[in-house]
């Protein structure tokens, strides 16, 4: 009921601005009405619900499907987990949530454009192959706060931070990132720095072992062969953020292009973007930096992985980290090529 | 037996009198032989991480899983060898032919399904998908295994139809086309092209008539109830068809038919199928209510071929790989002239 409310304010806003029709013309507080009636219409499966525009465009997983169909033809409900960053200027958003899609939770993370009130972009991904939602229940706190007063987080800080990140990965060199020395990872819900624990949880599959679906999964990574002491016998998993990135176990990782979609909130310093990790398969082994080899952990395959990413910031360091990922062919387009 | 070896003498005195009419029928100037000679090559050199090797046109137009990439990326990266399996499919008339390959890539197997076009001596497209064990091919990460242990594809797929009994190309293409309009939103209800001794052949697994326990995603070979999967694949084509399971399939979309065959009555498919996730269970014709454990939305991209005899479908092989749940093609829809 709350949803419908919401959706008629929002057509009554909508058709009092048609001047305005081409401007981001929607604060903070009209592009948070303006997810929420997205996500009540999916639930709704009523696309009519949303305020979109005549010629919205959506992809799923970077495939241009209509909005009747995808996780708009299948979701039950929505769960309470959320992060938001919002740009006004720029009249975007992105969100990450739990969706339930009969009744079973998935991951959704959505970059929505509103433009003269109307939704003119929505591009999701929809991570269906999540291992369990224990860190899924509730974000931390740091995320939905604003920036304390006195936090010296800039957006170009922002984007430097971001930009170098991934060049971090791609180099296997930290040096080239700025992290708060407290960072940690969260990757389809699972923490995947600071965690001894992580291969046990990653057998832990909620719902039994082998969740009965055909859907594209990332491949299996390889039962851990090596001294359980080298970093490539998953010692890197205890490692914070910027020491994971010097041992070299993400050397598997060929190049993370593009990089697009990108919405900066200035107020609680939170970066997001369209993240593209293409893994070549070129090697079926890797040599870390203490010496140690490291087996690719998907046999010398290529694919691609979709992620979108949210990065809170703390004195212009990354201080937290979400991902959220979907696998596809590799070289897959983003669906969204001719945009930017 | 005769009449086979007839028929070969025919098709090398056509070979031999092709150059004649090269200026009128450019389509057929590379033969059955001169196009299986590509395949060897193609795969020789893919074998040998070495397109230099591939007799590939200059401007030579490659996709694998459905993206365009530069020849030299995707598999040509990170193939390790042939297995032992390869079926061929030719279409001399328009100068292309397909394959299902067993394959070695990285420290895995992996099944190749491999279209290329040949035009003036030169490879000018390669449309290939692999089913990787990992990634995307469900429970059926054995089918590499499998179809090594076959080693070849069963002999009915290469015997020529007596001249006589031989379907025209349009033919051959609408009753392959009868199987994805009957498997589509199937009610078992349609028209149902199947010869007795049907069988189908998925990523490497017969999946009708079959006894065994596959081992398939999302079911337990051991419950104590027979999951209704095994039930279902211990029936043949056309009983599978008439019981309705298949409603779960929405669309069999971009449904493109490149390679046909008139001598051997095979016609070779590329096609997409959406399952949109939202009928997590049928009723069947038989009044039984069977979950289908498909309850999210995702997409099968596959190759699929057909041997069909007097009109009806004989023996299917199929190999799919996992999309992204809608994805669009990457080749136009008239795959038949490549154009």
């Amino acid at each position: 009921m709350r949803a419908l409310l919401a959706a008629t304010a929002l057509c009554a806003i909508a058709l009092a601005q048609p001047a305005g029709a081409n401007a981001p013309t929607c604060d903070r507080a009209c592009l948070e009405k303006t997810l929420d009636a997205y996500l009540a219409a999916m639930v709704a499966h009523d696309p009519s619900a949303a305020p979109f525009a005549r010629d919205a465009r959506f992809t799923e997983n970077t495939a241009p499907i209509a909005l009747t169909d995808g996780l708009w033809a299948t979701a039950t409900g929505m769960e309470d987990y959320r992060i938001t960053a919002a740009d006004p200027d720029g009249g975007q958003i992105a969100y990450v949530g739990v969706a339930k899609e009969h009744d079973r939770p998935v991951l959704l993370s959505l970059r929505l454009r509103v433009m003269g009130g109307r939704i003119t972009e929505a591009e999701s991904v929809v991570a269906r192959d999540v291992i369990h939602f224990r860190n899924l229940r509730q974000a931390r706190a740091g995320w939905a706060a604003d920036l304390p007063a006195g936090d010296t987080t800039t957006p170009t800080d922002m984007r430097a931070g971001v930009a170098g990140y991934f060049d971090g990965i791609e180099q296997s060199d930290s040096s080239l990132v700025r992290f708060d020395p407290a960072c940690q990872r969260l990757e389809n819900g699972l923490q995947t720095t600071d965690n001894p624990n992580l291969l046990r949880e990653m057998m832990e599959r909620e719902g039994g072992p082998s969740a009965p679906s055909p859907l594209p999964k990332p491949p299996a990574p390889s039962p851990v062969e090596e001294k359980p002491e080298g970093a490539s016998g998953g010692g890197m998993l205890s490692l914070g953020c910027a020491a994971q990135f010097d041992t070299g176990a993400f050397q598997f990782i060929s190049d993370i292009a593009p990089r697009r979609g990108l919405v900066i909130d200035k107020e609680k310093g939170i970066a997001f973007g369209l993240f593209r990790f293409n893994h070549r398969g070129l090697h079926t082994s890797y040599r870390l930096a203490d010496g140690s080899e490291m087996a690719d952990p998907f046999g010398g395959q290529p694919w691609s992985m979709q992620m979108a990413e949210f990065f809170k910031f703390r004195d212009g360091r990354i201080w937290l980290v979400e991902a959220i990922g979907t696998p596809l062919p590799f070289g897959a387009p983003t669906g969204w090529e001719n945009d930017e | 037996m005769r009449s086979v070896k007839i028929l070969a003498a025919a098709l090398f005195l056509g070979a031999a009198a092709a150059p004649l009419h090269a200026g009128s029928e450019p389509a057929a100037a590379c033969d059955r032989a001169c196009l299986k000679q590509h395949m060897d090559g193609y795969l020789a050199a893919l074998a040998a991480r070495d397109p230099s090797a591939a007799g590939l046109a200059s401007d030579v137009r490659f996709t694998e899983n459905g993206q365009a990439l530069s020849v030299g990326d995707g598999l040509w990266g990170t193939m390790s060898g042939l297995g032992t399996y390869r079926h061929d499919f030719v279409d001399p008339q328009n100068g292309q032919i397909a394959a299902f390959v067993s394959i070695r890539e990285g420290k895995g197997k992996a099944i190749l399904t491999t279209r290329l076009k040949v035009r003036d001596g030169r490879i000018a497209e390669i449309e290939t998908i692999v089913s990787r064990s990992d990634l995307g091919a469900g429970g059926m990460g054995e089918g590499p295994d499998r179809l090594d242990a076959m080693a070849r594809p069963e002999a009915i797929w290469s015997r020529p139809v007596a001249r006589a009994e031989r379907m025209s190309r349009e033919q051959l293409r609408e009753t392959a086309n009868a199987y994805f309009a009957g498997l589509e939103r199937n009610d078992g209800k349609g028209y149902y092209p199947f010869s007795d001794d049907c069988e189908r052949l998925e990523n490497g697994f017969r999946t009708t008539n079959q006894q065994e326990r596959l081992a398939l995603p999302g079911v337990d070979p051991n419950a104590e109830e027979l999951p209704f999967a095994y039930e279902y694949m211990a029936l043949g084509c056309k009983a599978q068809f008439e019981l309705g399971y298949y409603r779960f399939v929405d669309r069999i979309r971009d449904r493109r038919f490149p390679i046909i065959d008139t001598e051997t009555g095979t016609v070779f498919t590329f096609v997409f199928f959406d399952h949109s996730g939202t009928i997590p269970e049928v009723t069947l014709t038989d009044g039984r209510t069977v979950q289908t454990n498909l309850d999210r939305p995702y997409t099968w991209e596959m190759g699929e071929a057909f041997r069909i005899e007097g009109g009806k479908i004989r023996r299917i092989e199929a190999v799919m790989a996992s999309a992204p749940y809608g994805m669009p093609p990457n080749w136009p829809a008239n795959g038949e002239d490549g154009e």
